[in-house]
């Protein structure tokens, strides 16, 4: 799930000409404290880049000579830029004083929200469309080339990696997941050769839209042919989605509010069409 | 209060008498003017080191993420440094394309976590990072001195 906020402030711990050095230590436990509340902060130091200021305000920090914070504007007229002086506050005063500078505009909190959405490999993904068959919470989408792609990463469920379980190709990745290749670790032959055998599971969960959508083995095809009963197909549906629970890829509380039978039956039948089109424009 | 003074209706500093530019940031003659980016062409070759603190979730291991930023610290360099960059992929931050354009422009380093990640974030929110130019530091593999080295190290030898 995720939560639309304004994006913060940039904020630049100045340390050039016409201010005085914070000591190295004291510049790590800043800047630190400001990116643990979700700031993106510039060093300007004597060396390096910076990347160019965007349309967000830019609040500028230093320890200025005589303690006084220069009235600054942007040269290109397009950015707020606001400074202040910083000289003789503790981490904790820095980051209150930014707090104060943002005022009433929203952020996320870091600890009580959490980015998790699918991030697919292109490089690993074969478009097989699996992932849309298998999601029940339309996160994935179909680009108007035919592409699979990640369309509404809002919809996805806190800690749920399900997905990339059932990708034959190892494409999705979830870069919070614990452990690899979900995390975005290098793919081995072992984590390929037990996506192999994830297909098999995988197959359950949509019953013959694969033998029909990927042509697989004529032994797929038998098993697929005998799941085309919709209660068949929820069955296995359900057996495979408690498995992956049991298998600790699916929180608990994900699984309680999956979508009534029908719901899922009836989202099911949507992807399976939207895969269909897909790969029919292959 | 000491610091971190409102600067509203307080004088200004004295001018400094000459352009000046740190890390990024440059000040005009009379210290009024504030620009940021890569501005002179003896920053073309820098590279533009980014650090991501993964704050969101905690994935990276926290003595690597803090040994890292306070050797950057340490060092004086200028260096961008984000909350996390998951969090701005989830929200297509524009400041994802400025790190993509930036890595166009000259080297840029990112120290954050799985380079196939790392690039998956950047392409799907629809700001893919060139294929040259761009070094990603895995804070989740490497010690922090090795991270660091990695990052500071081939600007400290150029």
């Amino acid at each position: 799930m995720i939560t639309h906020t304004h994006r913060p402030l940039r904020v630049v711990v100045y340390e050039g000409d016409g201010s005085i050095p914070l000591p190295p230590a004291a510049r790590a436990k800043v800047m630190a404290a400001l990116l643990d509340k979700g700031y993106a902060v510039t060093h300007a130091g004597p060396g390096g880049v910076a990347l160019p200021a965007d349309d967000h305000t830019l609040l500028v920090l230093g320890c200025f000579t005589g303690g006084y914070a220069p009235v600054l504007e942007d040269a290109a007229g397009a950015v707020k830029v606001e400074a202040r002086d910083i000289t003789g506050l503790e981490p904790d005063g820095v980051l209150a004083l930014v707090e104060g500078e943002r005022g009433p505009r929203t952020m996320n909190q870091p600890g009580a929200w959490k980015p998790w959405f699918p991030v697919i490999d292109y490089d690993r993904c074969t478009n097989c469309m699996q992932c849309l068959s298998f999601c029940l919470f339309d996160v994935y989408g179909v680009s108007g080339q035919g592409k699979i792609q990640v369309q509404n990463n809002d919809n996805c469920k806190t800690n749920c990696p399900a997905c990339s379980r059932v990708c034959p190709e190892v494409a999705i990745m979830f870069p919070k997941y614990v452990a690899g290749p979900i995390n975005g670790d290098v793919v081995n032959s072992d984590d390929l050769r037990r996506e192999k055998m994830k297909v098999d599971i995988s197959s359950l969960l949509g019953g013959d839209i694969y033998s029909r959508l990927r042509d697989r083995s004529v032994a797929a095809k038998s098993r697929f042919s005998k799941e085309r009963s919709p209660d068949k197909a929820l069955e296995e549906r359900k057996k495979c989605l408690v498995k992956l629970a049991g298998d600790g890829f699916i929180p608990a509380d994900v699984l309680e509010n999956l979508p009534s039978p029908e719901e899922i039956l009836r989202r099911s039948a949507e992807a399976a069409e939207r895969a269909k089109a897909a790969l029919a424009m292959q | 209060m000491t610091a971190g003074n409102n600067p509203v209706g307080k004088p200004s500093p004295p001018s400094r008498g000459r352009d000046f530019f740190s890390g990024g940031l440059r000040l005009d003659k009379e210290g009024k003017h504030a620009s940021l980016g890569r501005v002179t062409a003896e920053t073309t070759q820098t590279p533009t080191l980014i650090y991501c603190r993964c704050a969101y979730a905690q994935v990276l291991p926290q003595g690597v993420k803090d040994g890292v930023l306070e050797r950057l610290c340490a060092s004086g360099m200028g260096f961008e440094s984000v909350a996390d960059l998951c969090e701005m992929a989830a929200h297509r931050d524009p400041r994802l394309a400025a790190m993509a354009a930036a890595a166009q422009a000259g080297p840029v380093k990112i120290a954050a976590c799985f380079p196939r990640a790392v690039k998956g974030l950047f392409r799907q929110a629809g700001v893919p990072l060139p294929e040259e130019g761009v070094e990603i530091v895995n804070m989740r593999e490497l010690n922090a001195d090795q991270a660091a080295a990695a990052l500071l190290g081939e600007t400290a030898a150029g």
